[in-house]
């Protein structure tokens, strides 16, 4: 008797908890997604991101806050590509969220809807911390947002129907002014094309693939270690007569391999912030992108 | 789009032919004869364009399908459309089990491509303690039999295999073998075996089977996902170790700011602490609470309470070679009741860089039964408290402080087992340091200071722990 009041009493509780939603809640694996969501979605939806700037995505603890915010999403909007596998299935199984399940609607991978480079043709760990389907980082390559910005529009018309011209309308508006920042950002670059530069970490394969610049190594000798400072010290011999312009590391990394190397090499070392937030000037996509090139163009000496 | 330019060129065509009818005068008609002209050559002109890009289009899909073609799994090789086309691409689900192995053109037969993940686990070490570990007791407690430190010299802890995926769209699976290799031939354990519910409404998910039961905090965890190279006394002596046991369990997690999951379950009741499948199989019940939430983005923190009633009939305790007459068995009712709590700070959340932890439980055990048929009505408790520092990528410390507080009113007839701890509380402290290349390796070295008895027990360990294939991503 008294397990079937508490039982209703519990069934009265959820069903009272759970009123009509206003606005159509996402949860953002990463910022740059948050981002965007909020440009497509505006003030129809409400954005919780499941990491900040300078976090590492790769290694999130997959801890009771994230769990509930998935529990209460209609809408998982991750980077996918196995960039958040260390995470992100435990909070879906956890979440006893069915309306996110991959597969569903309410899950959005945006590595999906993109080209993806530095696909591996052997995967095996004893190469590092490699990506079997290609790198995940692909936020540095603008284009990407483009075509993950149509995805979730769709996206959100089909969640959302009430709401659907509001959405389209939003993403008419958002690729117009990207589109029109694209061309400002590759003309400003232009007369960067083929300078040669040293990366921390494989993050920035999107980004020097759209701008042309020409990458001579990266500091980890494998994904995923960092270098040690042996290791930094062949880096250095191997620089010789062909410095790079400059070095650059995300805002989440540790950047004491780059500095190390910046002073040896007499080259400027750049701590760019790689999304939404990873710096002051940082504050959404449009802000993100402006930041990079001006540290960029500003870096070269 | 080329089919639209073609028809937009032959309308203007015509109707540039269809301004040409009708009567008209010789200079007209040389003008006209100009016009036609210019739209003849503009026609040849796109028609040459149009089909230039067609032909780089076809070029691209090729290059594209070759791509494809190469033994990498799951690509999705697209060319970039225009701004303000829609992609057409189908939205792909993320795949819990390893790629397909060159299933990409035309049909396989194999039925390999939905495999599961498949992850193993080897787990082996080397121990030096100063007592004979065969000697080993825990006083005031009757224990099972994993809560001996373990074999002296080098040994293999359990090699754990694993294999998990998505069975369907409403459950997910998975199930865990662990061979434990010891001097008397491998035993192979099933240590988990279940299904989980994806679909459920409401926040709710069910899993069933064999499992770990949802209670405390370490009871979930696989053991090489631990601190320490051993489990603390308060798992020795009130769970031997993990409670694993058949059975179904529900937990909801509430549509909350804050965390809360609230379950429980029913087992049969044959894994300690109960014992025997009392009641027809149905011997054990638990029940959980659990609240968790950040603060900031630099804290995080967990905490629960959770419950396990156990039936136990004929749970006998004690050495594995002993006689049968020599067993402590305990027939009647065991209730255990945790608290549990974690916490965590890391600079700007980022937890590979450095973090720090506090972690402890209190466990509090009520029995109301008969030990050898020997009215007995007590209760134990114990307790431990763990702190972890990470302060680079690939370095941890940790330290445990931990104490058990037995029942010291016994009746006559069982002062002489080893339910008599003769006053003395066990504790125990431990320190570790481990080294981790990445997230699949570590190596540990552990020195305990074990007071389980009156006179202390200094255990030095070295362990490794190596994990290959699928790894399943770990519970806060």
């Amino acid at each position: 008797m008294k397990t079937s009041i508490i039982a209703t009493a519990i069934v009265i509780l959820l069903a009272a908890a759970e009123p009509a939603a206003a606005k159509v809640t996402i949860f953002a694996c990463e910022p740059e997604w948050g981002a965007l969501a909020e440009e497509i979605g505006g003030d129809d939806v409400s954005v919780r991101n499941a990491t900040n700037a300078m976090q590492d995505p790769h290694f999130v603890a997959a801890r009771p806050s994230l769990i509930g915010r998935v529990r209460s999403a209609d809408l998982v909007f991750c980077t996918g590509a196995q960039l958040e596998i260390g995470w992100l299935p435990v909070l879906l199984r956890q979440s006893g969220n069915a309306k996110v399940q991959p597969g569903t609607p309410g899950y959005l991978a945006a590595a999906n809807y993109v080209r993806k480079l530095e696909i591996p043709t052997s995967v095996d760990r004893a190469l590092g911390d490699i990506h079997p389907e290609g790198n995940p980082h692909i936020i540095g390559n603008p284009h990407n947002v483009s075509l993950v910005a149509i995805q979730l529009a769709q996206r959100l018309e089909a969640l959302d129907p009430d709401n659907a011209e509001k959405y389209s309308a939003r993403l008419a508006v958002f690729s117009q002014r990207w589109e029109a920042a694209i061309a400002r950002w590759e003309g400003e670059m232009a007369p960067l094309r083929g300078i040669p530069i040293v990366v921390q970490h494989k993050t920035w394969v999107y980004l020097t693939d759209w701008l042309g610049l020409n990458v001579i190594t990266t500091l980890e000798p494998r994904p995923g270690i960092p270098p040690s400072t042996s290791h930094l010290r062949d880096v250095l011999a191997s620089l010789g007569d062909n410095p790079p312009k400059f070095i650059i590391n995300a805002a989440y990394e540790n950047d004491r391999p780059s500095k190390w190397l910046a002073k040896r090499a007499n080259v400027p070392e750049l701590t760019l912030p790689y999304t939404v937030g990873g710096s002051k000037e940082a504050k959404d996509l449009f802000a993100l992108f402006d930041a990079t090139i001006n540290l960029l163009l500003g870096g070269q000496s | 789009m080329r089919i639209h330019t073609r028809t937009w060129l032959a309308a203007a065509t015509l109707a540039a032919a269809g301004l040409t009818g009708g009567p008209a005068a010789a200079q007209e008609s040389d003008g006209l004869e100009a016009l036609k002209q210019e739209i003849r050559q503009m026609r040849q002109a796109y028609e040459a364009r149009i089909t230039q890009l067609e032909a780089r289009i076809s070029d691209l899909e090729a290059a594209e399908r070759e791509a494809a073609a190469a033994p990498a799994p799951m690509q999705q090789a697209q060319v970039q459309p225009a701004p303000m086309q829609q992609a057409q691409a189908e939205p792909a689900p993320m795949p819990p089990a390893p790629a397909p192995t060159g299933a990409m053109s035309g049909g396989s037969t194999s039925g390999n491509a939905f495999n599961p993940s498949i992850g193993v686990l080897l787990n082996g070490r080397f121990a030096a303690f100063s007592k004979d570990p065969a000697n080993y007791q825990l006083p005031g407690f009757a224990l099972a039999g994993e809560a001996g430190p373990g074999a002296e010299g080098f040994s293999l802890d359990e090699t754990e295999i694993n294999f998990n995926s998505n069975v369907n769209d409403l459950f997910y699976a998975s199930t865990t073998a662990s061979l434990d290799a010891g001097d008397d031939g491998v035993d192979v354990d099933l240590e988990e075996a279940y299904f989980q519910t994806l679909s459920l409404p409401y926040g709710m998910t069910i899993k069933g089977g064999r499992f770990f039961a949802a209670i405390g905090y370490l009871n979930e965890n696989h053991t090489h996902t631990d601190n320490f190279a051993d489990r603390p006394l308060a798992y020795k002596a009130f769970l031997n170790g993990q409670y694993n046991d058949d059975g179904v369990q529900l937990a909801v997690v509430l549509p909350t700011e804050l965390y809360v999951q609230v379950g429980g379950g029913a087992f049969r009741g044959a894994d300690f602490p109960a014992g025997g499948a009392a009641h027809d199989g149905v011997g054990a019940y638990t029940g959980f609470l659990r609240l968790g939430g950040d603060i900031g983005f630099e804290s995080t923190w967990r905490a629960g309470l959770s419950y396990l009633h156990a039936d136990a009939r004929g749970r006998a305790t004690g050495p594995e070679d002993a006689d049968p007459a020599d067993l402590l068995t305990f027939d009647g009712k065991s209730n255990l009741y945790i608290a549990d709590f974690k916490f965590q700070w890391s600079p700007n959340g980022n937890i590979i860089e450095k973090y720090i932890e506090l972690q402890g439980e209190y466990l509090f055990r009520d029995q109301n039964g008969t030990y050898n048929n020997i009215a007995y009505d007590g209760q134990d408790s114990g307790w431990y408290l763990e702190g972890v520092y990470k302060f680079n990528r690939n370095w941890r410390a940790a330290y445990r402080y931990e104490r058990l507080n037995p029942e010291n009113n016994l009746a006559l007839g069982l002062l002489g087992t080893d339910l008599n701890s003769f006053g003395h509380s066990p504790r125990a402290q431990s320190f570790g340091i481990d080294w981790a290349r990445n997230e699949f390796s570590l190596v540990r070295l552990q020195f305990t200071h074990d007071m389980s008895r009156n006179v202390p027990d200094n255990r030095f360990y070295i362990q490794y722990i190596m994990s290959i294939g699928a790894h399943t991503a770990h519970n806060f």
